[in-house]
């Protein structure tokens, strides 16, 4: 096969020249010399972004595994193999991310030996751990299948229930408990965002995120892979999508009400720019939007209403992570460029490796995937790559 | 003072520490003979496999342990009789021999350079502060419910029953949740190391389980740092601020906050203008309390989720069998049209 260079192509090609740059850097010169980060700022942007984001985008998983297998919302069917495919790209990614941010990433397995059960950060690591299995064996049919080995993929379907309640039990374990590692800050995280609640919020929002994420990846699949869209699954999932991020915004009320905060967050200041920023994002204009008939009809409106909800709790995570906490420090913080490059160097890998597994692999259904074959060779890689810019 | 050159002896990769260590809630105590291996291991990479081989065994041995440890002896270190440091910022000059003290103590620089410097820093464990002459140390207070240990994913960082929070080099992950954890924000961090180390004031462990006193109260001049029992030093702080009230401010600074500190201040300026937390910031709640709130509920969510999970599913799917044997009545035959197909 010929190898074409396309304007994606020499884009994402660029962020992993960087991005191996900094690795370079990371491993050869220190987290001092790759990043901002300070005695003042011990977390920065790989913790604000690949880990509590990262997480939360691979919410997709759980989210439809849960309404597909448990609950058997069998119209949903078509886009638990694309979710279940992002949410372990994505949890193999937090661990790659991981190994970037922690000091000794090569004593990471003492997770399993030197337990400390009062840890928060113990409980989301093994959870993590754990339900990356779960999603590797929820995973595995589709291996299994390209290569056409019946026996294994029966044993799986064996254990199916077990793999499915597993995964949502942990998935909740973990995505709230992100919440809770900021429970022990409570003079240092600002208070627009420490709550006791945090917990609630995290996994609340994973919902909203996991929701959001499919619609996102399935029309964006659509348009990569040239395949017709499941309007009703996307309606289905818009409406979903509508009374989750209603929950969301009701709970963030009462608790600014509970706590009295009503006055100061519309009072302009630093922080409230940023929570405002984060409100609109995640409930004013997706709220909005699917209050509309017209727009939960329209996979277009239904798409970018998705991508605005996404935006809006990635911004939540990074006030929490980063902005929260400049107030008690007493100065910005502003990652280095070198950061940047490698959390975008793990984005790209991710699509790339979605665009891999969603051309080798039957995630999107046979019939589809012959349907879309012709044009597919090409259009495969030049659509993943264009989102390895976003 | 200043840095020397490594001696031949800290020069090998290897240094073994008997460490007397008593039962905590981790480990069942006794002596232990800790093999360190000094320089990181990228600066000798012969011996990163067997040093990696190595670390792995004592980690399963210690594995063991803590578990044999954890399910017998299940109770926290009991803090009664636990040591402690009273610094009196009125009887302060700062001359700063408690930090060239505990420089040395711990094999750090320590120059005119670095006296000069006002922050804590992963080679500058304790600072003299001065403002408006008057005088105020910082260093790790020393909680009796640390926010570090309970954080620590690893328990690199714990507390002994003597008082002093130590920290586990050979255990971290770094993570660096300690760091973000301290309601002080006492943990600083080797940004510039390729295998970086947590760095804090610990109290000096050695010297403490030896029975003597820790390098700076040894060395204060004017006793402005004193080493003792906690309930005794509490006792003195108090009698202090009582026979002389113009001279103290009517608190004792780590009495109260978070649960209590094995480092306790007595001024009479306000310790927040030496960048202490405010005591009204922080609280007394111990900050283990807040994460702890929530992880104890977690051994009972799990098995009552997992059975919510599970007869969700099974109701859900009871349906579809339903349907389908009753498929089959009404159509006479064995074979039901399946409706699923996972």
């Amino acid at each position: 096969m010929k190898f074409k260079l396309t304007l994606w192509r020499v884009i994402f090609l660029v962020i992993m020249a960087l991005g191996l740059y900094s690795s370079f850097v990371r491993y050869f010169r220190g987290l001092g010399a790759v990043s901002n980060m300070t005695d003042q700022f011990p977390w920065g942007l790989w913790i604000g972004f690949d880990c509590l984001c990262g997480v939360m985008l691979a919410a997709g998983g759980f989210c439809m595994v849960g309404a597909v297998y448990l609950f058997n919302v069998e119209r949903l069917h078509a886009v638990v193999r694309p979710a279940v495919l992002t949410a372990f790209l994505g949890y193999l990614l937090f661990i790659v991310g991981l190994l970037f941010d922690l000091g000794r990433p090569w004593f990471i397995w003492h997770q399993m030996i030197y337990m400390n059960p009062h840890s928060v950060m113990f409980e989301v690591g093994f959870c993590v751990m754990t339900y990356t299995t779960v999603l590797f064996f929820e995973f595995l049919p589709n291996v299994l299948e390209r290569f056409n080995l019946q026996t294994p993929i029966k044993w799986i379907h064996k254990i199916y229930p077990v793999l499915i309640v597993a995964g949502i039990l942990l998935s909740t374990l973990h995505q709230s408990s992100l919440g809770s590692l900021y429970l022990i800050m409570p003079s240092k995280l600002h208070p627009f965002w420490y709550t006791p609640a945090l917990p609630f919020f995290f996994f609340g929002s994973a919902v909203a995120v996991g929701l959001a994420m499919t619609i996102f990846e399935s029309t964006q699949s659509a348009k990569a892979f040239g395949r017709q869209l499941e309007l009703p699954v996307l309606v289905t999932l818009g409406g979903a999508l509508l009374i989750a991020l209603w929950v969301n915004a009701l709970l963030r009320f009462e608790d600014y009400f509970h706590r009295g905060l009503l006055k100061q967050i519309v009072t302009p200041s630093y922080e409230a720019y940023f929570l405002w920023l984060e409100l609109t994002l995640t409930f004013v204009i997706p709220i909005t939007m699917l209050s509309f008939k017209k727009v939960r009809l329209s996979p277009q409106l239904l798409y970018l209403a998705s991508i605005s909800t996404v935006l809006g709790f990635i911004t939540n995570r990074l006030n929490i992570a980063l902005i929260g906490f400049e107030t008690y420090v007493g100065h910005h913080y502003m990652p280095k460029w070198t950061e940047f490059s490698i959390t975008l160097m793990i984005i790209a890998v991710g699509f790339a490796l979605f665009g891999v597994a969603a051309r080798y692999l039957p995630i999107f259904g046979e019939e589809e995937k012959h349907a879309a074959q012709p044009r597919l060779s090409h259009a495969a890689d030049t659509a993943v790559l264009s989102h390895a810019g976003d | 003072m200043s840095a020397a050159p490594p001696k031949l002896a800290e020069r090998r990769a290897f240094r073994t520490e008997i460490w007397d260590s008593p039962p905590g809630f981790f480990n069942s105590g006794g002596t232990r003979a800790i093999v360190w291996y000094q320089n990181d291991w990228h600066t000798n990479r012969l011996f990163a496999v067997p040093v990696l081989a190595c670390h792995f065994a004592t980690a399963l041995r210690s594995a063991r342990l803590r578990l044999v440890a954890d399910v017998l002896f299940r109770s926290g270190p009991e803090i009664i009789m636990s040591k402690a440091i009273l610094y009196d910022a009125t009887m302060c000059i700062g001359c700063k021999q408690c930090e060239g003290a505990c420089a040395q103590q711990n094999n750090l620089p320590y120059d005119d350079a670095v006296a000069a410097e006002s922050v804590q820093s992963a080679h500058k464990y304790t600072v003299v502060l001065t403002k408006d002459d008057k005088f105020m140390r910082r260093l790790c207070m020393h909680c009796q419910k640390p926010a570090c240990a309970s954080v620590c994913p690893v328990g690199a960082l714990h507390k002994t029953k003597e008082g002093p929070v130590v920290y586990d080099v050979w255990k971290c992950i770094g993570c660096r949740y300690c760091m973000v954890a301290c309601p002080f924000s006492v943990p600083k961090y080797e940004w510039q190391a390729l295998n970086p180390r947590v760095r804090k004031c610990v109290m000096c462990p050695d010297r403490v389980v030896a029975g003597k006193q820790t390098a700076c109260a040894e060395i204060c001049p004017t006793g402005a740092t004193k080493f003792g029992e906690r309930d005794d030093l509490i006792k003195e702080a108090k009698d202090r601020i009582s026979q002389n009230p113009s001279n103290y401010r009517p608190h004792i600074y780590g009495l109260e906050e978070v649960g209590g500190t094995s480092v306790l201040l007595i001024a009479k300026a306000n310790v927040e203008d030496y960048g202490y937390p405010a005591s009204e910031r922080i609280g007394d709640t111990p900050m283990p309390e807040y994460t702890g709130r929530v992880m104890e509920r977690i051994p009972d969510f799990i098995p009552l989720w997992t059975l919510v999970l599970g007869g969700i599913y099974w109701v859900s799917h009871r349906r579809d069998e339903v349907a389908i044997a009753e498929a089959q009545e009404k159509n006479g035959h064995a074979k039901g049209q399946e409706t699923r197909k996972d």
